[in-house]
């Protein structure tokens, strides 16, 4: 029956004994089921094939709210797991032909999802964002003192010798936040900070940092983040501060900043 | 261009209230995830399982902008978080900050430029054409 035919989603995996007894609307408000497959359960929903076979990708690959409302569902159910057990997030697009490709693809990364599995259990992630409000962002503006060329040269080497030994001081200060914010945490990693057109904030980003948390120890990072937050401020820093989150960042060992755990 | 702030206060919104009791971290209800920092995660984090079907993604710093675009006029875009989509205003938005909205479509513009080349390529891969063996 064409027009019926139907691909599986997999939102990730997740702790045998965890139950959730209550889903969230999954991607195009598709139920969600909870499937044991050899060695682990997995959270997947049936989505009609003409609607998310990789041609449909294409079509909507521009339509960025497509793609927001499908990337919202995905997160909305992997969130509401994280509240009754541990879960390792699949990256989107994660599409099988059918419940045995899945299984298939389950079954070839056994192993990494093993890995993944042991690295969050009993955590999530946590996440930081640091900004510089001292900085607009605007350019300098030229001081009305330079009457010559070369006073302007010096002027403007100045600054930006000015300007390079500020950076540098506030990027001392955030990697010595960011470090009392490891302590607390199991790893943690860095990301590029974002564009202030994605942050939508005016202040530019210094931090963009994920931080894998034990659940046990949420109370010992909340205090940390408030006590950072504190002292960031008096370095002329605001402080974001969002979570719990699902362990996106640390899914995969790709870049993160092992700490060393409790001995 | 203004925003709203959400510097990490008790008594603002967005940003994580202070002193509340561990429990409500873990509750299904979570403070101040942004779109962008959605978008982020479920498109360039999280583990890779590759099976019989393979898409691959436009840039992804576009697609979050583009994203941001279509909310730029939604005030409470970050207040409604992750489930902005879903409300009536989104579809019904009015136009709020027009330079903000100007800045935000020329970046787009620039980045649409910069992947122009090698973007949006997707695929299937020749599904199961092994001995077909269902299980391991």
């Amino acid at each position: 029956m064409p027009g019926n035919r139907e691909l599986i989603h997999a939102y990730g995996v997740m702790d045998p004994s965890a139950d959730v007894p209550d889903w969230p609307p999954g991607v195009v408000d598709a139920p969600v089921e909870v499937t044991a497959f050899d060695q682990v359960v997995a959270m997947t929903s049936a989505l009609p094939a003409d609607e998310f076979e990789p041609a449909a990708w294409e079509r909507h690959a521009d339509d960025a709210s497509w793609l927001g409302s499908v990337a919202a569902g995905h997160h909305r159910v992997l969130q509401a797991a994280i509240a009754a057990g541990d879960v390792v997030p699949f990256r989107l697009p994660s599409l099988y032909g059918d419940h045995e490709a899945l299984r298939r693809a389950l079954s070839d990364h056994a192993g990494s999802i093993a890995e993944a599995m042991e690295r969050v259990r009993g955590r999530v992630e946590w996440a930081v964002k640091l900004y510089r409000s001292d900085e607009s962002g605007e350019p300098d503006t030229d001081s009305e003192s330079a009457r010559t060329g070369s006073d302007y040269l010096i002027g403007r080497s100045r600054q930006m010798q000015a300007r390079a030994e500020a950076d540098a001081l506030v990027e001392d200060r955030v990697r010595s936040l960011y470090d009392r914010l490891r302590e607390t945490s199991v790893a943690a990693v860095r990301n590029p900070p974002q564009d202030r057109l994605l942050s939508g904030r005016s202040e530019p980003m210094v931090l963009n940092a994920a931080f894998l948390v034990e659940r046990t120890g949420l109370a010992d990072c909340q205090a940390r983040i408030d006590e950072v937050a504190q002292q960031a401020r008096s370095f002329s820093l605001l402080t974001e501060a969002s979570g719990p989150w699902p362990a996106y960042n640390f899914a995969s060992l790709a870049s993160a900043d092992t700490v060393a755990g409790p001995a | 261009m203004t925003s709203p702030s959400r510097e990490l206060q008790p008594e603002q919104g967005g940003g994580r209230p202070v002193g509340r009791p561990t429990d409500a971290y873990l509750s299904t209800h979570t403070q101040g995830q942004s779109l962008a920092d959605v978008l982020e995660r479920v498109l360039d984090k999280g583990i890779v399982i590759v099976g019989d079907i393979q898409v691959r993604l436009l840039d992804i710093e576009l697609l979050t902008i583009k994203l941001r675009l279509l909310v730029a006029s939604v005030d409470k875009a970050k207040e409604m978080g992750v489930n902005w989509w879903e409300s009536d205003e989104f579809a019904s938005a009015q136009n709020g900050d027009d330079g903000d909205r100007a800045e935000l479509a020329s970046r787009v513009k620039a980045l649409e430029e910069r992947v122009s080349d090698g973007a949006g390529s997707t695929g299937r891969k020749k599904s199961g054409s092994k001995t077909g063996r269902s299980s391991r």
